[in-house]
């Protein structure tokens, strides 16, 4: 009883390939129906991927998520378009057309093998800097590994790199060539496309950006990965010491109407992940949340927020005023975050050594929509509304659910 | 050459050569591995290489084939999924010479080569000591039971039928709808919980849906593929053969005993009360009088050591309703005393802002310190602190609603006990978080809505079609999980019992967590290869070595290790 072939049919575009866009692209495959399934970047797994634990068993995210997009890749049912972005949707004589721009990376991920001989020249050649690894030390999927990228506005393009490479991988050429277009008739569309990190600097009262110890919350994320530069220790930015006390300073730029007025729905129990994690790894710091409504309403979300006000970790309803630098002391080398206990009423300035900026997460926009209505109902994930990794998942399926319905019904019966 | 394995040594394009010098391999390779074969490649992960191999395995007729490359999360996993292509059904194995070794070692090529010769030993020791589970077929049944009729069974119902999958609907009550029946409209848009189930119930009025009314699922058994649930219909037994299972069959609430005076005041009441009050208010016209003031009470009976978490619904579900209220009667003073408003995302967030908006005034209260309400058979006001001013209020009301969370039905833990579920300490099913939150260990069975987790309609609905959705591929498909790390060309192992080593002790069939091992009559323990996930805790538990995982039972175990440490292991 196997699943029909349906690759004569036109197929399902799924547009993003994190948890979302996986989920729902293999769920449609497994149904028998045939996927274009298109990344923006040259890597799957979207923003999961830059997660070193995920909420709440604490496991680590890359594996699953790797052995999902594994999955994906080997599937003879989806079509994977890397470092492409979907430009338009158009309705041509109640046709669905996909106008899909693909950018040729500066580095073929499929004939690379990391060797990191290209890292070498470059850095012989006297251009430093131009290509580094990327995600920042963190452990990629099965798309690219540790690619190096070629910064194109760095790179010189002496072609030391492509002189070095023993695969031709490599070739700075690529960087100046136009996209490459393709059209592609499609039954169907999924919005999978996550969501963004605003950046925290657009509040003027948190310092971001001008103090090495501000973080957010996912460049905190891998600066203490255990696959990270740090291999899991936690140490100041500024001068490598070990942090005595952290900070961890909720909606910031959310839930606030001079910037999003939405909750990100997600940051609560990332700084509790990541509150628990420091605790763990330094029992002495001192740990402070300062939330403005703790919503930790998911499976298991409140014995995970007991759990970390069992280990020590501060849970303070306040939403601070300022962060600022501490005049004295090695040049203003620590933080302060004045805040009101709202437990004691007391306005209170706390010294911080590391201070993380959590919230302000924006949906990525819906491409390709001028001109015609295919799909707009049928997003999932993040940028529909915001949702974690296990609600991603089932939106994800939902979608495929969504989307295989209305295909039977056009084609009259079931996978 | 028959026989011999091979060991395939890929450098990696010359980059390994100056770590893992050629002959120091080969030396070190032949002297402990005599009958072992030796190619040298320049890179396995290229086409070229891999039909090369493709076709010398084809010329020499090897018996097993070890790959020395790279690891499998750089190329590795590539080299073997490009073996297991070429049709070539032998043992074959890969170990890491790059990451782990040459790259490591990179300083000190002598310790390298003698870490990639013992790595290479190794492999081959296990490689040709290695067997292979055997292939299982299972059959499927195209037939799906759905338990609860709820908004998730009826979105999963209706979804399977239109992707051509017959369903059994079976519900303990006579009409479809489950808790909505008692709801009369729907955060986060105030739709009426009707127009919302019409659709639902349109979907699954298909003739591909049976659905049985009055109907409780008293047992179950079988595998997956074919399970076989005993139901009793209105006082009559039958049994349904299906080939998935989802499990929708809700949550229940909390309802009040003496909280807050309850039972003692008039005026006191909770949250399901005051959706069929508010049935009936709204109907009225002009305003009907009678309420001034009301105050909800939330998080009653929940986040407190008895009942540790939060329901999720409860906030905008009291959201909703003071809207109501308030758009019943703009004069009606309403008042929500919480614990922090769990309103997450943007839709929610929006009705939060709206109903501040409304006028509808929001008080913290400690849990240290809760809310007290006043009056003598009638309630007349709620005494407390506000937590952010440390102000003593009283509120005036006439009316005061507890909001009260969900809790798992009674008959969820049987359901859940007979099919070796296991249950969170709430009660609630397990899934498997974060990456399949809808799919159970065992295959084949699926949950949705609030038997997982209180969620709200619309949730329950999305998770329905998700559920559907995995179980329709479960009985179309032809395998079970073909996500594979390292095993080259199959599943992961299934473990297996040898009859005239086992004693019939019966540790296996305890320590199964899948239900796998299980005794037939007083005798033979055999293994279920669907329910099976490799996990090898039958054979960690067994006295007398019978229970075992072929890829990796304790032989070839003990000869990996005795290329490394003679001395140590016998």
């Amino acid at each position: 009883m196997n699943a029909p072939d349906r690759s004569d049919s036109l197929p399902i575009l799924v547009v993003g390939a994190g948890v979302a866009g996986l989920t729902a692209a293999m769920d449609l495959a497994g149904l028998g129906v045939s996927v274009h399934l298109v990344e923006r970047e040259s890597h799957l797994g979207g923003q999961v991927m830059r997660l070193d634990k995920l909420y709440p068993s604490d496991h680590c995210g890359f594996c699953p998520v790797w052995t999902e997009g594994a999955a994906c890749l080997s599937h003879p049912l989806i079509t994977l378009h890397r470092n492409t972005s979907l430009e338009v949707l158009a309705n041509e004589d109640g046709r669905v057309i996909a106008l899909l721009a693909t950018c040729p990376p500066a580095v073929d991920s499929d004939a690379c093998i990391f060797c990191g001989l290209c890292l070498e020249a470059c850095e012989a050649g006297g251009v430093r800097g131009t290509i580094k690894m990327q995600p920042a030390g963190l452990p990629s999927d099965p798309a690219t590994q540790p690619v190096p990228y070629l910064n194109p506005v760095l790179c010189s393009r002496c072609g030391e790199c492509r002189g070095a490479c023993p695969t031709g991988a490599i070739d700075p050429g690529r960087l100046d060539k136009p996209p490459l277009e393709v059209r592609l008739p499609v039954a169907d569309v999924i919005f999978a496309t996550g969501f963004t990190e605003r950046n925290p600097a657009m509040v003027p009262e948190y310092l971001a950006d001008s103090h090495p110890d501000i973080f957010t919350a996912m460049d905190f994320e891998a600066w203490i990965a255990e696959a990270g530069p740090n291999a899991g220790q936690i140490s100041r930015r500024l001068n490598g010491k070990t942090p005595r006390s952290i900070g961890f300073i909720q909606c910031v730029g959310a839930r606030d109407q001079r910037f999003l007025s939405y909750c990100s729905s997600v940051c609560c129990m990332h700084a509790l992940k990541q509150a628990r994690w420091v605790k763990r790894r330094l029992p002495a710091a001192s740990v402070a949340i300062f939330f403005t409504d703790l919503r930790a309403e998911g499976k298991g979300y409140e014995a995970y927020a007991r759990a970390a006000a069992m280990e020590g970790v501060l849970l303070v309803r306040s939403r601070p005023g300022l962060v600022f630098r501490l005049p004295e002391e090695g040049g203003g080398s620590t933080l302060a975050v004045h805040y009101e206990d709202t437990n004691s009423r007391q306005l209170i300035t706390a010294e911080f050594d590391i201070v993380v900026l959590n919230g302000g997460l924006t949906a990525c926009p819906l491409p390709g929509q001028s001109g015609s209505d295919a799909g707009t109902g049928n997003a999932c994930g993040f940028c529909q509304e915001p949702a974690d990794v296990s609600r991603s998942v089932v939106q994800g399926s939902r979608a495929a659910a969504l989307a295989a319905m209305r295909l039977a019904r056009r084609t009259g019966g079931g996978p | 050459m028959s026989g011999t394995p091979l060991v395939l040594i890929c450098t990696c394009h010359e980059t390994l050569s100056r770590a893992l010098p050629k002959h120091a391999l080969r030396i070190g390779i032949i002297s402990r591995m005599p009958a072992a074969h030796l190619e040298f490649v320049p890179s396995l992960c290229r086409q070229e290489d891999m039909d090369r191999t493709a076709g010398l395995l084809e010329e020499t007729k090897h018996s097993a084939v070890l790959l020395a490359a790279c690891s499998p999360f750089a190329r590795g996993n590539k080299v073997i999924e490009g073996l297991a292509r070429s049709n070539y059904a032998i043992p074959a194995s890969l170990v890491d010479l790059r990451e782990g070794c040459a790259w490591i070692h990179g300083g000190n090529p002598e310790a390298a080569a003698a870490k990639a010769v013992d790595l290479v030993c190794m492999g081959l020791a296990g490689l040709t000591r290695r067997e292979r589970s055997p292939n299982f077929h299972v059959q499927r049944e195209r037939r799906v039971l759905v338990v609860g009729a709820g908004p998730a069974g009826l979105a999963a119902a209706g979804t399977l039928a239109q992707l051509g999958i017959e369903v059994i609907l079976a519900d303990r009550m006579s009409r479809q709808g489950g808790l909505l029946n008692q709801i009369g409209r729907l955060f986060p848009r105030n739709t009426p919980s009707q127009e919302f189930l019409a659709p639902l119930l349109q979907d699954a009025a298909h003739p591909a849906v049976n659905f049985l009314p009055k109907t409780s699922v008293t047992r179950t058994d079988g595998d997956p593929g074919r399970f076989e649930a005993r139901l009793s219909c209105d006082g009559q037994n039958k049994t349904v053969i299906a080939g998935a299972l989802i499990l929708a069959c809700g949550a229940m609430p909390v309802l009040p005993e003496n909280h807050f005076r309850s039972g003692e005041l008039s005026g006191v009441i909770s949250q399901l009360e005051l959706e069929t009050r508010l049935r009936k208010l709204e109907g009225q016209e002009p305003a009907p009088p009678g309420i001034t003031g009301a105050v909800f009470i939330q998080c009653m009976a929940a986040r407190e050591d008895a009942r540790p978490y939060c329901s999720s619904i409860c906030c905008p579900t009291a959201l909703k309703n003071a809207l109501r209220l308030k758009n019943i009667n703009r004069e009606i003073c309403v008042t929500i005393l919480h614990r922090g408003i769990t309103t997450p995302g943007r839709t929610l967030e929006e009705l939060y802002r709206q109903a501040m908006a409304s006028g509808i005034r929001f008080v913290a209260f400690s849990p240290a310190d809760p809310p007290k309400v006043r009056g003598d058979n009638f309630v007349n006001a709620v005494s407390l602190t506000d937590a952010l001013s440390a102000r003593r209020l009283d509120i005036a009301a006439d009316l005061v609603v507890l909001s009260t969370p969900l809790r798992p039905r009674p008959e969820t833990a049987s359901l859940a006990g007979d099919l070796g579920l296991r249950l969170d300490g709430m009660g609630f099913v397990c899934g498997t978080e974060p990456m399949q939150p809808l799919a159970a260990p065992l295959h084949g069975v699926y949950l949705c809505g609030a038997v997982r987790w209180p969620v709200s309609a619309q949730d329950a609905v999305d998770q329905g079609r998700a559920a559907a959705v995995k179980a329709a591929t479960f009985l179309t498909q032809g395998g079970v999980d073909q996500k594979r790390l390292f095993l080259p060309g199959s599943q992961s192992g299934i473990a297996s019992i040898r009859a005239e080593a086992c004693s019939r002790c019966g540790r296996c069939v305890a320590g199964c967590p899948y239900g796998a091992c299980r005794r037939e009559g007083n005798e033979v323990i055999s293994v279920s290869g669907i329910r099976c996930r490799g996990c090898g805790l039958c054979a960690a538990v067994c006295p007398s070595g019978a229970a075992r995982i072929p890829e990796q039972d304790s032989a070839s175990m003990r000869a990996m290790l005795r290329e490394i440490a003679p001395r140590i292991i016998q």
